[in-house]
Order: C-alpha cells, then structure tokens, then sequence
C-alpha cells in the first residue's frame, strides 16, 4: 500500500497505536534531515549516524507526548538537536574532532567545472580549503546557524526551532558568519583571487 | 579592517561559502538505517528506557542506603550520650552548678576579688543534646542544653545515682610573705683530685 498521499500526522496516529510500519515510513521520510542536523553538529558521519539513530528511538519513545503545535518535522529535528548537542559536548567526541581535524583537511573536493582552466580549478579547491578552515574557527552558535541554513535542508523557523532561537537571530548569526570568513580569508589574501 | 570586494568577489566567495556548507552536510545514512531504527525499538534492553530505569532504581537504592546510615547514625547518637546526659543532669542538679563565689578578705583581696563559676562540667559541649545533626555540627558550649533532653533515654536508667554534695565555698588566702625566691648567688667551688683517703690534694 503506498503511504506517500499519507499525512505525518496520520502516520503519527498508527503509530500511537502499535503499527510499526507507519513509525518505519517516518523513518524513511525524515531520515535523511534528521541525518544533516546531527551531522552540521558532530562534523562526524559515524557520530551523525548513532545521534540519528538516538533521536528517531527518542521520538518514538515520547510519540505519545507529541501535541501537534509544531509539524513532526520540526518535533523530531528539535530531538534530534538536542541529542547532537549533547554528544557535541562529551569531552571525548570533542577531543575526537580535533583529532580528525587533520584528516578533515584532506576532503575530496567535487571534481572543477570543465570549463574552468588548470589554474582555475586549483585556485577553487585552494579556495574551498580556506572557507573550510574559517569555518572551524567560527564559534559553535555560528557555524551551526551557516551549516544548518546552507544545507538546503531547513527552513530558517525550523532552524529556529532546532536551536531555540528567534529567526531574527538565526538570520544574522548567518550573516555573521559569512562576514567573519570573508574576514578572514582576506587577511590570507583571498579577495584579490582573480 | 576593510572587507569590502567588488560585487563579482562577493559573489563568487559567498557561492563557494554556499558550496563548502553544502558539502559539509551532504550525506545521508547508511542503507539500512529504518532497519536498525526498527531493531532498537524492538530491543527494549538496549533502549535508552532501559537505561533509564536502571538509573532510577540505583539512585533509590543509594537513597535508602542514606537513609538507613542516618537513622542508624542517630540511634547509634542517643546510646552514647544518653548516659553522659543522666550524668550532667545529675551535676547540673547539684548545688556546685553555677555558683557564684566571692573571695572575702581585706580591701586588697576584694580587690582581687574574683567572681568564680564553678567548672559545671568540663564536658559540657558533649551534654548537648545530639537530636538533629545541625547539633552536632556545631556543638554550642555555652548554651544550657542540659535541661533540654528531650526524653528520658531508657539506657540512662544505667547510669549511677545521683551524688550529693554539700555546698562549697572557697575562701580567699590570706595576704601572706611573698614566696618570691630571693636571688641566688653561688660561690666559687675549688675542684681538686682525691687522695687514696678521700681528701683533697693540696
């Protein structure tokens, strides 16, 4: 039986009642938001993986506590959040991250547009590198607002949500977050990349 | 410091900003991730309620513990003072208690006269009666505690019968010779050997 024409709401309901199907099929449709959240927070794929794992088990655990003021969507990032913050702030996953920092730096980039030229093409990976590099020195508020907003993935009220911040505040910690690493890649020389 | 760019600069820094977020999130979980949700729910031993009640019940396993120390702290409190307290009821009782004696003589002895209280007790900060534990924390030496018991301990029926004495009174000296040593002078002492008949040799 398709479930696409299904509601979350509706899904919500069968799984009150039992139907671990129906709790399947809101696994499967916010798997993958629930995935980028704890991943714009861990920086970690295996981390992201178990915090996802955690806030689907959590959500289904307090199903009979959701009211509905907000969609399901928003509900389960708000766990899912919350879970990866939590895990954020374990002294070993953050000694963890700073140890991978090193191998973070070695990201394989997507392959240059053809059209660019040799010289083009490592200017654009030198230039991502940089960005990437500004980006870890932004503070924890900022970055996750960036992260979170670039996804492509939440909108700013859902990204509110998450982090129990108005909008307002989540749009300029965004555009914070772009000045300081403009700043900074222009104190590494950037702005004058042709 | 000047941050502004020209607006293809701009651009193109935001895009790559734009594209180094994206690619920072982009992923997704692995193939069988509703089966490993699914597998955990079902799991109800290594789900985080598990863990949970595991937690409660330790925390009210420790309370009781506490619980039983304290109760056993404060029985354990009134079999060891309750005799020291029939004890110092029985001193306080007696007319050594407090009583005020004046040294009598002469103008000069008034002078120094001394207003005594007899010593009650040299243990009085342990005849306070240990009821709560503030108490005994902070033992109040000067507080007169002794009539506050509470309750007759039934151990206290152990402690010895009460001991009357008369009452005292400790009468001045009188002025006498001061026992100041006077000074001492030593005079020389000559050493010399000893004969076979124990005199000196000359």
């Amino acid at each position: 039986v398709s479930t696409v024409c299904v509601s979350d709401a509706d899904l919500v309901a069968l799984a009150r009642r039992g139907d671990p199907a129906a709790f399947g099929e809101l696994v499967d449709r916010h798997r993958a938001a629930v995935y980028r959240a704890a991943l714009a927070a861990l920086g970690s794929h295996a981390d992201a993986e178990d915090a996802a794992q955690e806030a689907f088990l959590s959500a289904y655990q307090r199903l009979a506590g959701f009211r509905g003021d907000a969609s399901f969507k928003t509900w389960l990032l708000t766990i899912t959040w919350h879970h990866a913050i939590n895990r954020r702030r374990s002294m070993t996953r953050w000694w963890r991250r700073v140890v991978a920092l090193p191998a973070d730096a070695e990201r394989e980039w997507d392959p240059a547009s053809a059209a660019d030229s040799p010289e083009q093409a490592i200017a654009n990976d030198e230039l991502r590198r940089s960005i990437e590099r500004e980006m870890r020195r932004l503070t924890p508020k900022l970055r996750d607002a960036l992260l979170l907003a670039q996804s492509g993935e939440y909108s700013y009220e859902e990204i509110g949500a998450m982090v129990k911040a108005p909008v307002g505040t989540i749009k300029w910690r965004v555009s914070e977050a772009r000045k300081r690493i403009k700043l900074g890649l222009r104190e590494h020389g950037y702005v004058d990349v042709a | 410091m000047d941050t502004s760019m020209s607006p293809e600069q701009d651009t193109r820094i935001d895009d790559a900003i734009d594209e180094v977020a994206r690619q920072l999130t982009a992923g997704s979980p692995g193939r069988h991730f509703r089966a490993r949700v699914l597998a955990r729910i079902d799991e109800p031993g290594r789900t985080r309620s598990g863990w949970r009640t595991a937690w409660m019940w330790s925390r009210a396993v420790v309370a009781a513990m506490i619980l039983v120390a304290v109760i056993r702290g404060e029985w354990q409190a009134h079999r060891v003072i309750a005799p020291t307290q029939a004890r110092q009821a029985a001193v306080a009782a007696s007319p050594l208690r407090s009583v005020p004696v004046t040294t009598q003589g002469d103008a000069h002895a008034s002078s120094h006269a001394i207003h005594e209280t007899a010593p009650v007790a040299p243990q009085t900060a342990l005849a306070v009666p240990q009821t709560t534990r503030a108490a005994r924390r902070a033992p109040s030496r000067t507080a007169p505690v002794i009539d506050e018991w509470p309750e007759e301990s039934p151990i206290a029926a152990l402690a010895p019968d009460r001991i009357d004495v008369p009452r005292m009174r400790i009468v001045a000296l009188a002025p006498a010779e001061s026992i100041q040593l006077s000074e001492m002078s030593i005079l020389p002492i000559d050493v010399a050997p000893l004969d076979r008949d124990g005199h000196p040799q000359d």
